[in-house]
């Protein structure tokens, strides 16, 4: 392969990761990276706490989750993502930034499908406004008001309700930019191999069980594996892309 | 760990093995390429599975309709929803990549319609409601009568929301179509591509721009509308696939250049 000296040049003087902004850019997304980690353990253990695994299934049984326990409520439809979503676009610059010279259209393509699927998915959270309807569902005087704000909280619960065909797009989104987030990082070589195989397999993992979740909910056993595999690859991916970008912001070249 | 390659001494060589086909734009070529391709064939499945269906305003039909529709023909339902635009406006992502590499002397424009293509994207697909529909309709299969009037005004909301063509979904559609006769423009005024791309792309954005607007907020000229749209996508269809054959001649030019 032959390759123009001056764009070597080019690339190794604009990259120097000696500069302030590149080190930045790589304590932020290294610690956007292992904070998520720290809210999937929280998730997690939430799950394990008492009522924790409480969930509901219809719109009357949402209000009434909400109402008694909204912290549990919001979690159920989202709040932790809201979270870990926030906490990934940090981590998802800086390895676009890192990578922009090496691998710069598959870098720049993932970070555009992941900030689109973050909007979409800020757009279509409901966790909020079920909590605000909840309230009002509580306070209604009249049946006539319970039926229409149970309308109102269905119509939410078809767009916001995490893993069902409402969320799909948001997260089928995410996952595409993940998987080709962690190919470029593969590439790249510029971060450990190790994160990159492990984001691809939890990120493939993960996009199988949203695609099984939203459209064959019947395939229950499958899903919870796939979802398990996907979640523990996905942490790993997230523990040691941080580690990674932590490391590489250390480094000097003498510039 | 491979703290080897993590060696500050060693990115340089790195980066010499890493100016890759990305590097160059070759990969980013061909899959603009292939997008463009994908959304002919996408917009060709739409036109003949439409064929001697009777066009309506999506907003006519009622919701108990459409929510049997899911059931009985769901590719005719996702269809008719907007699923075929979320698939194309999906596609057209690394088209645009592919023209910021293009257009390097217009780097502002192609910017600012880039931009203005990817807010139009996030926001149509946050408003578009076809899967959220498809949801209820599951639940309205197997719900008892005395929970249906409950799940209809469910669905009534989501259809005001985003059915496609309808004030709901209209913002999105219409920021990509801006971006797409803003990139038109830039083609007409670069020797990138040819003149008869950017004319052939500022004539069909524009005509789908009059379309979305009439089918939104002119619901009782939807005949018309569609009369409009028509021509539309013929003009869009013979876009992509000029568009697909440059985008593969400059792979092909920045590969030779190596």
């Amino acid at each position: 392969m032959s390759i123009p000296s001056t764009a070597i040049q080019q690339q190794t003087t604009r990259h120097a990761p000696a500069s302030s902004p590149w080190r930045s850019v790589c304590i932020l997304g290294g610690a956007a990276a292992l904070l998520t980690v720290l809210t999937a353990l929280i998730e997690m253990l939430i799950t394990f706490l008492p009522g924790g695994y409480t969930s509901a299934g219809t719109v009357i049984e949402w209000f009434a989750l909400l109402q008694a326990n909204p912290f549990l409520g919001m979690r159920n439809l989202g709040l932790l993502n809201i979270i870990m979503t926030a906490l990934s676009i940090p981590l998802i610059f800086a390895l676009y930034w890192v990578h922009r010279d090496t691998t710069p259209a598959s870098a720049a393509l993932a970070l555009i499908l992941a900030l689109i699927g973050l909007a979409v998915f800020y757009a279509t959270n409901r966790a909020f406004p079920m909590y605000d309807l909840s309230a009002r569902y509580a306070a209604a005087s009249s049946e006539a008001e319970r039926a229409m704000i149970s309308a109102a909280g269905q119509a939410m619960l078809s767009v916001g309700q995490s893993h069902t065909p409402g969320t799909f797009l948001a997260f089928f989104f995410s996952e595409v930019a993940g998987i080709l987030m962690a190919v470029v990082v593969l590439r790249g070589r510029l971060l450990n191999r190790a994160a990159a195989l492990a984001g691809l397999v939890g990120y493939s993992f993960l996009l199988v069980f949203e695609v099984l979740s939203s459209f064959v909910p019947s395939s229950h056993q499958a899903i919870l594996v796939i979802a398990m595999v996907g979640g523990l690859a996905n942490l790993t991916w997230y523990i040691l892309a941080g580690i990674s970008l932590f490391r590489l912001s250390r480094f000097t070249n003498g510039r | 760990m491979e703290t080897n390659t993590l060696n500050p001494q060693n990115i340089p060589t790195a980066r010499l093995a890493l100016v890759t086909a990305d590097a160059r734009g070759t990969t980013l070529y061909r899959v603009a390429a292939l997008m463009s391709l994908l959304i002919v064939l996408a917009g060709l499945t739409d036109a003949i599975t439409s064929m001697g269906v009777e066009a309506y305003d999506n907003r006519a039909a009622a919701i108990s309709d459409w929510l049997a529709l899911f059931q009985d023909d769901s590719f005719a339902a996702f269809s008719r929803l907007g699923l075929i635009n979320i698939i194309t406006l999906s596609l057209g992502i690394p088209i645009y990549l592919a023209f910021q590499r293009a257009f390097q002397q217009r780097r502002a424009l192609v910017a600012f319609a880039s931009m203005l293509f990817f807010i139009g994207t996030a926001v149509y697909l946050s408003s578009n409601t076809v899967f959220p529909l498809y949801a209820l309709s599951q639940q309205y299969a197997t719900a008892p009568a005395a929970q249906k009037p409950m799940l209809e005004a469910a669905g009534q909301a989501l259809l005001e929301q985003g059915a496609d063509l309808t004030p709901g979904t209209f913002l999105g559609l219409a920021f990509t179509q801006i971006a797409g006769i803003l990139i038109a423009t830039t083609m007409l005024r670069s020797a990138i591509f040819s003149r008869w791309t950017g004319r052939l792309g500022l004539a069909g954005f524009s005509v789908m721009l009059i379309f979305f607007s009439l089918a939104a907020f002119l619901p009782d000229h939807y005949d018309t509308a569609m009369l409009i749209s028509a021509p539309g996508g013929l003009l869009l269809v013979a876009y992509q696939l000029m568009l697909a054959r440059r985008f593969f001649q400059l792979a092909k030019s920045e590969r030779m250049d190596q």
